[in-house]
C-alpha cells in the first residue's frame, strides 16, 4: 500500500467536477520533505489534484495516503490537521480579518505569530490591518503565512505566482527556499512561473488529461528550458 | 409623560427580547446557510420548558436560567437528527425547518394540550418611574437581554472561537481547509442559537401566553429586523431589530396593532428598498 517512505501515495485517483472526470486515474509518490512542482497546460487537472489531495473533491476511485495514513474521503479540515497546508489560487484572504487575525486562523492556539513575522517582515508592519487591503503580493504573503503557522508537514501551493509582479515573485520564492531548507517540510507546486519551480524544487511532474505523462529533474530544465516544450505545446 | 416613558420601557423590553431573537436566527444563517424556519418554535420551547421546570418545583431564577440549555439540547439533537442532512441545500433548509415547527408545535399540543398556560411573574414587585410603578421584572427581561447581547459580542470579536466563527461566515471552504472543525462549529452553532431564542421565550413566558403557536409572532419580526439590518454580519440583526421592533411597538402603542404591521412592512420595504444590502452592509467580495 503506501510506501515511499511515508510521503505523500496517490493511486489511480479519478476525480471531477459533477459528472465531467478531470483526473483519470493519477499516480504519484512524493517523499517526505520532496519539493515537486506539477506543470502542464491550463485544465489538466493540476488544482484538482490540489483539491482532491485536500478533501474539497471527492474522489470517485483510487486512494491518497499521507504519513502511512489514508486520507481520502476524510473533511477538509481532517486533512489540515494532519499535516497539509493549502494555499489556493487566489489566495483567498479573509478581506474583512486584520492580517494578525488571518494568520491565528492558521494556528487558534498560537499566543503569537512572531515566527511567521520573522519570515515575512511586510506583514508586521500591517498585522492590524485588514488582510482585504494588502497588496496582491502582501496577501500571497499572509495567505502562505496562514498556513505556515500550523507547522505543516507538506504544502500544497497553487499558483503563487499568479497576478504578483515579478519582482515580488522572487522574493516570495526565496523566502519560501529559505522555508523549505530550515523546515524539512515538503511541496507541491502549481506553477506557470518555471524559474519559481526550479527554484523552489527538485523534481518536476508533467500533467496531461488527468496523467503524470512525464518527470524531469528540475536542474536539467533549468540547464535546458527546452525539455518543457513537448510537455506544454497545444 | 408618565405614559410615554411607560411606552418607551415597554417598546424597549420588545426590541431587546426581538435582538436576541433575531441574533440566533442571524448567527444560524451566517454560519450554516440554514434559513430556520423552526427558530420561533424553539422560542415557544424555551416557555414551556419554564412552565415545566417551574410546575416541577424549581424556583422561577433557576429555571429561568436552565431552560435555554434544555432547549439548546434540543437544538443540538434536531441538528443531529435533521440539519446537518441539508447543509448545502438553502432551499431544503427552508423546508425542513419547517417541518420541524411543525413537528415542535405539534408535539406540544400532545404533551401540553392545544390550550394556553400561564407562569406567574416573579414576585419582584415594581419601582416607581416618572411617577408611575414599573414591574420589575421587565427591567430583568431587559438587563438580561443586554447581557446577552454583550456575551455574544465578546464571544465573537474577542475570543479565538469566535475568530474561527467569522472565518466560517466569511469562506466556509477556506476555514476548513485552515484546520477549522467545521462540523463542530456547526452542532455549537445551531445549539447557541437555539438557546438565545429558548432564552427569549423562558424569560418572556410570564408576560405572555404560553401556547403552541407562542413563537410564531416573533418570526416575521426577527426576518425582517434580518433583512433591515443585513445579512452577513452580526451587527446588522440587532440594528434591524432596533428598527423593526421599535417602530413596531410605538406604532402599536399610539394607535392600534394593525397600523403597526402596515407601517413596519412599509418602513421594512422602503429601507430594503433604499438599502439592497441592509442598514448595516458589508461589501461582498467574492472569491
Amino acid at each position: 500500500m503506501a510506501d515511499r517512505a511515508d510521503g505523500l501515495v496517490i493511486e489511480g485517483l479519478v476525480a471531477g467536477y459533477g459528472g465531467g472526470i478531470v483526473l483519470d486515474g493519477i499516480s504519484l509518490a512524493i517523499a517526505p520533505g520532496e519539493a515537486v512542482a506539477l506543470l502542464g497546460r491550463n485544465g489538466v487537472g493540476k488544482t484538482t489534484l490540489l483539491k482532491t489531495i485536500m478533501g474539497l473533491i471527492r474522489p470517485s476511485a483510487g486512494a491518497i495516503y499521507f504519513a502511512g495514513k489514508r486520507i481520502d474521503r476524510r473533511a477538509p479540515f481532517e486533512i489540515a490537521r494532519a499535516g497539509i497546508g493549502y494555499v489556493p489560487q487566489g489566495r483567498e484572504v479573509f478581506p474583512d480579518l486584520t492580517v494578525e487575525e488571518n494568520l491565528f486562523l492558521g494556528d487558534l492556539t498560537a499566543k503569537n505569530a512572531d515566527a511567521v513575522y520573522a519570515h515575512f517582515p511586510a506583514l508586521a508592519e500591517k498585522r492590524r490591518e485588514p488582510g482585504g487591503r494588502l497588496s496582491g503580493g502582501q496577501q500571497q504573503q499572509l495567505a502562505i503565512g496562514r498556513t505556515l503557522m500550523a507547522k505543516p508537514r507538506l504544502l500544497l501551493l497553487d499558483e503563487p505566482s499568479e497576478g504578483i509582479q515579478p519582482s515580488i515573485v522572487a522574493e516570495i520564492g526565496q523566502i519560501l527556499a529559505g522555508i523549505v531548507a530550515a523546515t524539512g517540510m515538503g511541496l507541491i507546486l502549481v506553477e506557470q512561473n518555471l524559474d519559481m519551480a526550479t527554484r523552489l524544487c527538485s523534481r518536476a511532474l508533467f500533467v496531461d488529461h488527468g496523467h503524470v505523462v512525464g518527470e524531469e529533474p528540475t536542474a536539467a530544465l533549468k540547464a535546458d528550458p527546452r525539455r518543457v516544450d513537448p510537455y506544454l505545446a497545444l | 409623560m408618565e405614559r410615554l416613558a411607560i411606552v418607551l420601557l415597554d417598546s424597549s423590553n420588545a426590541v431587546l427580547v426581538l435582538m436576541l431573537v433575531s441574533l440566533g436566527l442571524a448567527i444560524i444563517f451566517g454560519l450554516m446557510n440554514v434559513i430556520n424556519m423552526a427558530h420561533g418554535e424553539f422560542l415557544m420551547l424555551g416557555c414551556y420548558a419554564l412552565l415545566a421546570l417551574t410546575e416541577a418545583g424549581l424556583p422561577f431564577f433557576l429555571a429561568l436560567a436552565l431552560a435555554p440549555f434544555i432547549v439548546a439540547g434540543i437544538g443540538l439533537v434536531a441538528e443531529e437528527l435533521l440539519i446537518r442532512r441539508t447543509y448545502a441545500r438553502l432551499l431544503d433548509t427552508i423546508l425542513a425547518t419547517w417541518g420541524l415547527s411543525l413537528f415542535l408545535r405539534q408535539g406540544m399540543v400532545l404533551l401540553y394540550g392545544p390550550g394556553s398556560h400561564a407562569v406567574a411573574v416573579p414576585d419582584v414587585g415594581s419601582v416607581d418611574l416618572f411617577g408611575t410603578p414599573y414591574p420589575v421584572y421587565r427591567l430583568i427581561v431587559m438587563a438580561i437581554s443586554i447581557v446577552t447581547i454583550i456575551a455574544t459580542f465578546y464571544v465573537f470579536f474577542r475570543t479565538r472561537f469566535g475568530l474561527a466563527a467569522r472565518a466560517v461566515i466569511a469562506n466556509r471552504t477556506m476555514a476548513s481547509c485552515l484546520g477549522i472543525d467545521t462540523r463542530r462549529l456547526d452542532r455549537i452553532t445551531f445549539a447557541f442559537g437555539s438557546g438565545l431564542a429558548g432564552l427569549a421565550g423562558a424569560a418572556m413566558a410570564p408576560l405572555i401566553s404560553i401556547d403552541p403557536n407562542a413563537g410564531l409572532g416573533w418570526m416575521v419580526p426577527a426576518f425582517l429586523s434580518i433583512l433591515v439590518g443585513g445579512l452577513g454580519t452580526i451587527s446588522g440583526p440587532l440594528a434591524g431589530a432596533a428598527g423593526v421592533g421599535a417602530v413596531d411597538s410605538l406604532t402599536a402603542a399610539f394607535t392600534s396593532p394593525v397600523w403597526a404591521q402596515l407601517v413596519v412592512f412599509t418602513a421594512a420595504i422602503l429601507v430594503i428598498r433604499l438599502f439592497p444590502n441592509g442598514l448595516v452592509s458589508r461589501a461582498k467580495r467574492e472569491a
